[in-house]
Order: structure tokens, then sequence, then C-alpha cells
């Protein structure tokens, strides 16, 4: 019973929660607009916009000189995390069977297995320089918290899954995806689309300027 | 010698060093070399054999007084498994008989997991039993505070700690759950458990092996061996004197356990690689020992980590190092003094913020405390 | 009660594989799964012998004792069975069998290897009998229709025998006798031909 409500219902609901409030999300940005600009841009606001967008995800030279670590582990996280996301052979068969998309090339399965490894060992090393350092742990609120226990939990339990034999642990797995699901739009896991957003704006801003930002 | 008195000894060696290897005992291969059969032969002629011998020694092979069979379990005791083929292409399909799983399963069942269970529940009643032993703390807290691990080094070893607290876990199921959990949880559920436990461990170890390596490079330069550890394995720590000893960053046994983790993590990784991928094994007697060895060196591991943790909670101010970073003045200067002077030198020692999430943007700009406590990463 | 057996015939064994196809075709058995197998000893040499190799359905079963999750039982004819449903793919009955019995429908790194299969000597598994269940995951159950394994049934040398061990072994004993060496023959030879005497076994028997 709770498996079909898991199966059914609660999924339609999850997915229905992630999709409006991320389209609501990101329409009310764009609603807010840009402060009119009346100078005569010096270059080509959008080519700023998207340097920036393409620049920002190198490190800039001092965060990698200090933090060497958190540029690493946030790389292999969420490189790890997209690969898995959408290429490991069973979210491949899940969107195919769940959306009627067709299907993509997956990964084998000891990249699969491998890339799973490098993901977890990013997050629960980023994961541990956020409680560990004392900046982040103060720039941490509950939030942040909540966040990371989600996505670890979904993980974990997805990793535990991988025989992919026992309807219970699929469940399990599947639950709290879909809590990831509704908990996404209210919080701060919007970065995975708004990063774009934040990066155009300054990117277009200083373009209009004649600047490298 | 006579023919069929020979023949009469080889066949009763033969059957002897079945019935041996039936049995599972691991002493059929003296056996079967031992030349003093207890049952005399008495010479009985047999037509039967005497014809099917000639028939096999027809078409010019070699003449053999060998039985053919003779021959055949020879072959099969001495595990001369290149010497037999097969159209099947699975794993060990040459192979016609294996003794050794059938050690490895005595080993298992009669050794491994009753003591090894022993142990563990042995550290765990030590260590329940000196909880209850009441330790005055040995400094009285003070307003000043020392670095002592950077944020990677804190990092590193609770990257290392919590894939091994998970490894710990998922391992103890797989080895004693069968005896503890299933009469408890039924066999639906202690199945997918186990599953779980599985593939977890599974994936959890090269996490393990990945953490163990960062840890040791940061580790490893604090955890040499000086003279003064010497003085502090010969007076046992100082567990009878009033006064700590002296010691540097880390004390004699702190370093031990570090060299015993060390050591067992790399039993524990280079086994753990050895199932992961037995696949590429040559052998099923090479996994055999892969996963003796892991096991002990795991039940030992989990029994140091067990003192350790121990050690970490009862002792005042210990656990403020590995959570913090700091350290109160007084507790080094008690535990560590050596090492404390050094930092009293070098003017290493600060005031404690007493309420740092209130005011802590007037009192630690953030520049001066990300310089120091990420400059080593 | 019956303790069912298999027993092979070396001296008849004539390695022409019938038996693993008769199995892979009776219980649908998967690609790189081989129930049971065929090994030959001295291929092409004098002493030449082939046997075919299964589970043994042990009475002390090595397999059941080492899984983790205890996944084996034991029916009341003497076959080891286990339940795929509880089994967790972890490969130990795997290297504690003294056969090689046990076989995994996958192989590969990181220890995927699927659920555990192995010889059911055609009794099926713990589903209901004869339900399409049975037959997905452990294939044929030929035992409740009162027939034995389809590999001795199919073997053309009669070298492969399977049943009751009372009655294989009166008619392995009887071949030995008419055969006039085996390894028993210690017992035929050396005790007097008692074992042919008090049987009253006809055949090629040394007058």
């Amino acid at each position: 019973m709770f498996t079909d409500f898991i199966d059914g219902p609660f999924w339609t609901f999850s997915v229905s929660v992630f999709a409006i409030g991320v389209i609501w999300r990101l329409i009310s940005i764009i609603r807010l607009g840009v402060p009119g600009d009346l100078a005569v841009p010096r270059e080509d606001g959008g080519a700023g916009g998207m340097r920036t967008i393409l620049s920002r995800f190198m490190a800039r030279p001092a965060v990698r000189k200090r933090a060497l670590l958190i540029v690493v582990a946030g790389y292999m996280f969420h490189v790890g995390l997209f690969a898995l996301l959408f290429f490991a052979q069973p979210h491949i068969d899940f969107y195919v069977d769940r959306f009627g998309v067709p299907a993509w090339a997956g990964m084998p399965r000891w990249l699969f297995i491998l890339t799973a490894e490098i993901a977890f060992a990013g997050l629960i090393m980023a994961w541990l320089y956020r409680v560990m350092h004392p900046v982040t742990r103060m720039l941490s609120g509950i939030g942040e918290h909540t966040a990371s226990w989600l996505v670890f939990f979904v993980m974990l339990t997805g990793c535990l899954a991988l025989l992919e034999q026992y309807d219970s642990l699929r469940v399990l797995h599947f639950f709290l995806a879909e809590l990831l699901l509704i908990y996404f739009p209210f919080s701060s896991l919007m970065h995975t689309f708004t990063f774009a957003f934040s990066r155009n704006y300054t990117g277009a801003t200083m373009g209009r300027r004649g600047v490298d930002a | 010698m006579n023919v069929a008195v020979r023949h009469g000894l080889i066949q009763i060696l033969v059957v002897i060093a079945c019935l041996l290897l039936f049995a599972g005992s691991p002493v059929h291969a003296q056996s079967s070399q031992d030349d003093k059969a207890p049952v005399s032969p008495i010479d009985v002629p047999n037509p039967g054999a005497e014809l099917w011998n000639a028939v096999r020694e027809r078409g010019g092979a070699e003449p053999t007084q060998q039985h053919p069979l003779t021959a055949i379990w020879e072959d099969v005791l001495q595990q001369q498994d290149t010497a037999a083929k097969s159209q099947a292409r699975s794993a060990d399909a040459t192979s016609m008989i294996n003794a050794s799983g059938d050690q490895w399963r005595q080993l298992r069942r009669e050794q491994l997991i009753p003591y090894g269970g022993a142990l563990l529940l042995l550290s765990l009643a030590i260590v329940i039993g000196l909880s209850f032993v009441k330790r005055t703390a040995h400094y009285s807290e003070s307003d000043m505070i020392i670095r002592r691990f950077k944020v990677p080094s804190l990092v590193g070893h609770w990257l290392m700690a919590g894939s091994m607290l998970f490894l710990a876990f998922t391992g103890l199921v797989l080895l004693f759950g069968r005896f503890t959990l299933l009469p408890l949880t039924g066999s639906d559920f202690f199945s997918a458990f186990a599953s779980a436990s599985k593939e977890g461990h599974d994936l959890f170890g090269p996490i393990f092996t990945f953490a163990l390596i960062i840890f040791f490079f940061q580790f490893v330069s604090k955890n040499m061996l000086h003279y003064r550890d010497f003085v502090w394995m010969a007076r046992l720590g100082g567990l009878f004197e009033k006064k700590p000893l002296k010691a540097g960053f880390f004390n004699f046994g702190e370093k031990t356990l570090f060299w015993l983790v060390i050591f067992f993590g790399i039993a524990l990784s280079v086994s753990g690689f050895a199932i992961l991928f037995q696949n590429l094994l040559p052998g099923r007697d090479l996994m055999l020992l892969a996963t003796l060895v892991h096991a002990v060196s795991a039940i030992l591991l989990i029994c140091l980590v067990i003192g350790h943790i121990f050690m970490a909670l009862s002792t005042k101010g210990t656990m403020d190092a590995i959570t913090t970073g700091d350290v109160d003045a007084n507790w080094a200067k008690a535990d560590h003094s050596v090492w404390y002077e050094q930092m009293k030198e070098a003017g290493h020692i600060r005031k404690r913020i007493a309420h740092a999430s209130d005011d802590a943007g007037k009192e630690i700009p953030v520049a001066e405390v990300s310089a120091e406590q990420t400059g080593a990463s | 009660m019956a303790r069912m057996k298999f027993y092979c015939d070396a001296e008849r064994c004539i390695e022409c594989n019938a038996c693993v196809t008769a199995c892979k075709n009776e219980n649908d058995v998967p690609w790189g799964v081989n129930r049971r197998r065929v090994v030959t000893i001295k291929d092409g040499e004098p002493g030449e012998r082939s046997l075919s190799v299964a589970c043994m359905h042990c009475s002390d079963a090595p397999c059941a004792a080492v899984c983790p999750v205890d996944c084996f039982y034991t029916t009341d004819d003497g076959v080891v069975l286990h339940d795929k449903d509880i089994c967790i793919g972890c490969g130990y009955c795997f290297y504690a069998c003294p056969f090689g019995a046990p076989q995994f429908p996958e192989s590969g790194a990181f220890s995927s290897r699927g659920k555990m299969d192995k010889c059911t000597f055609c009794a099926g598994g713990p589903e209901e009998t004869h339900s399409s269940d049975e037959q997905r995951k452990y294939g044929s159950n030929r035992l409740a229709e009162g027939k034995l394994p389809l590999c001795a049934e199919m073997c053309s040398t009669k070298a492969l025998l399977a049943g009751d061990a009372d009655i294989i072994s009166n008619i392995y004993r009887e071949r030995v006798v008419n055969r006039g060496a085996s390894v028993l023959d210690w017992g035929v030879s050396y005790e007097k031909a008692s074992l042919r005497e008090s049987r009253n076994m006809k055949g090629k028997v040394s007058e």
C-alpha cells in the first residue's frame, strides 16, 4: 500500500511541486527585470554574460590556493551527481518508463559505481568542510543542513539498492528522492538553475561597461 | 613386489585418501603419501581387473601398472586443474573438487565467528566497565586556546571515521547478522537489510581507501617515533604516575594507534579490493585468503576503534580537538607539554572567544581566520 | 525417507554434454550459468575420463553453512535448495562449495554477481509448486511430478544416475562387480568377494 502511494500519487505530487515551484521561481526572477542602463554599452552584454557563465566554472586563484579541498570536493560531487542522475542505467530506464522519452546511452556498470564513489567522497568532504570550517559553519542554516542530509540520504539509499532486487529498498530511495524534489524549489538547491541567472547578470552588466568580470 | 600386491596397495591408499577428503580433513595430503597401509592385502585373482587393464594398455600406450582411476584421483587430489578441460567457461569450471572451500567454511564458522564475536564483546565490555570508573579532570579550563588541527585535517579524520563506521556496521551485519539479527527480524527484512549492507559496503570500501591515503599523508609527519616515545613506553604512559609524561604533538599511544590503523587499513584495502575484483583473481584460494584477512583485520581494527572512541570521549577536552580543531591551552600543557612549549614560543596561543556565534563578525575577521585555518591545504 | 543423490560413472561418461544441454533447456538457464558441466581429465591422453558435475546436494552442505543470510534449506528428499528472494549475491557459497556448483548470472567488477543459481535436482524452489514464479526463478520441478532430473534421464550411456541413494548405490555396485574394477574393488577384492556373494548379483562375475 505504502509502495503504491510512493509510486503513484506521491510521485505525481512531488514532480508537480518540483516543476511548478521551479518554473514559478524562475519566472518571478525574470519578471523582476533589470534596472535600465542608459549609458552607451561599450561591448555586447550578451557576450559578457555568456563569458562569465563559463569563466566562473574555474575557481579563482585565491580560492584555489586557500581552499583547494572545497574546489576539488565540489567538482567531484557536482560532476558525479550530474553523471549519476542522467547516465546511470537504472535512472535512464526510470525516465524512459515514467516520461516515455527515448532511451539514451548510459554508463557501463563499473563507471556507474566509480562515479557514485567519486560523488560520495566529494559530497562528504564538502559537507564536512561546511561543518568544520568556522566561517562556513556560521553561514550554514537549517536550510543548508536539510539539503545536505536529504541529498546524502537519497544517494545513500540509492547505493544500498544497487542490487535492484528489493522493492523495499527501491521505494525507500524513491521516497527520499521525492522528498528532495518537494524541498528543491523552496531551498538553495535552486542554485542548480539560478547560478546561470546570477552569473549572467554580473557578466552582462560588466560586459556592457567593457569589463571582463 | 607382486604386481597385484602393489595394485592393491595403491587402491587402498586411494580409498583412504578419498574418505579423508570427503570427511573434509585437511590431512589428506599427507595420508595419500603414507606408505604404511593399515590393511594387509590378500592376493585374490581378479580377472575382470586384469582384463580391464589389458584393454587400457592396448593401442601402443605406455604400459601402466596403475589402476586408471588412480591417476584420475591423483590429479583431483593434487588439484591439477590445468590437466582438466570443460566446455563450460565459468569460473573454476575445470576444478572437480576443492577441499580448501570447506576448510574456509570451518575456519569461518568455528573460529572466526565465535572468537571474533567474543573479542568484540570483550572490548565493548572493557570499555563499558572502564566508563564507570570516575576520572578526575587532569587540567583546569583556561581562557586560552591553541589550534591543534586545521580544517583539512578535520575533514580527513572524519571522512575516514565516517566511512570506517559505516563499513564496520555493514560488515558486522554480514558477518554476525545471521546469528544475531536474523532470528529477531525474520528472513524478508534481514535479506533486504543484508543486501543493502553488502551493496553499501562494496561502494564505501574504496572511499575508505581514498580517505586512508589522504589521512596517511596528513598525519604521517606527526607520527614519526621520537626518543621521548620510548620513555613514554617504558613508563607505561604514566598510568601509575601522578603527572602526565612529556609528549609532543602525539604521544606514543596515539602514534601506535595511527600506525596500527594504517597497517590494518592497508590490509583491509588490499583484501577488500581483491574481493571487489575477484573476477580478476587467478584462483579461489586467494579469494578465501582475502576474506579471512579482511575479517580478521576488520575485527582487530574495530576493537582498536572502540578503545579510541572511549579514550576520546572519556578524556576531558579531547573531543574539542577533533570537532572544533581548538584545544584548551591547559589541556595541551598537561597532555602534550613539549608541543605546548613549541606553540608558546611560536606565539600560537590565542584567547578563546566566549560566544562565537553572537558577535562573530566583530571578533574574528574572516580573512584572518581562513588564512590561518586553511593555509595548509 | 529417500535421500536423493547424483552419481556419475567415470567409466561410462563419453563427454557428450547431453546432460548440460538437457539441464539448460529444461530449466531455461541463462547464458553464463552452468548448473551442470562435464569435466574431462587427460583429454586426448591414455586414461582420459569425464565426469558430469553439478550440485551434489551434500548432507552437511558448506554453502548453507557460510551463507550470511541463511537462504539454503534441505528438503525431505535430501535436496539442497535455496531461496532467491533471500540471496544477496555475496558469492560465499561459491567459495565454500567443493564442486563449484553455485553460479552467478553476472561476473562484473565491484562484486556485481546477481542472485545465485544452482542445480535444484529438478525440484524447483520455495515458491508454490509448478507456479510461474517457480519456473522463472528455479526452472522445472520434475520431482513433484514423480520424475527424476532430466540430465540423468537423458544420459545416453546411463553414466549419470540420479535418484534415491540406496538404489543408485545398488546399481553402481552391480556395475562395479561386472566391470571388476573401481575404487570400490578394495572391498570386492580383499573381503573375499563378499559384496558379490551376499547380494546375489548377476553378470560377468569371476568364477
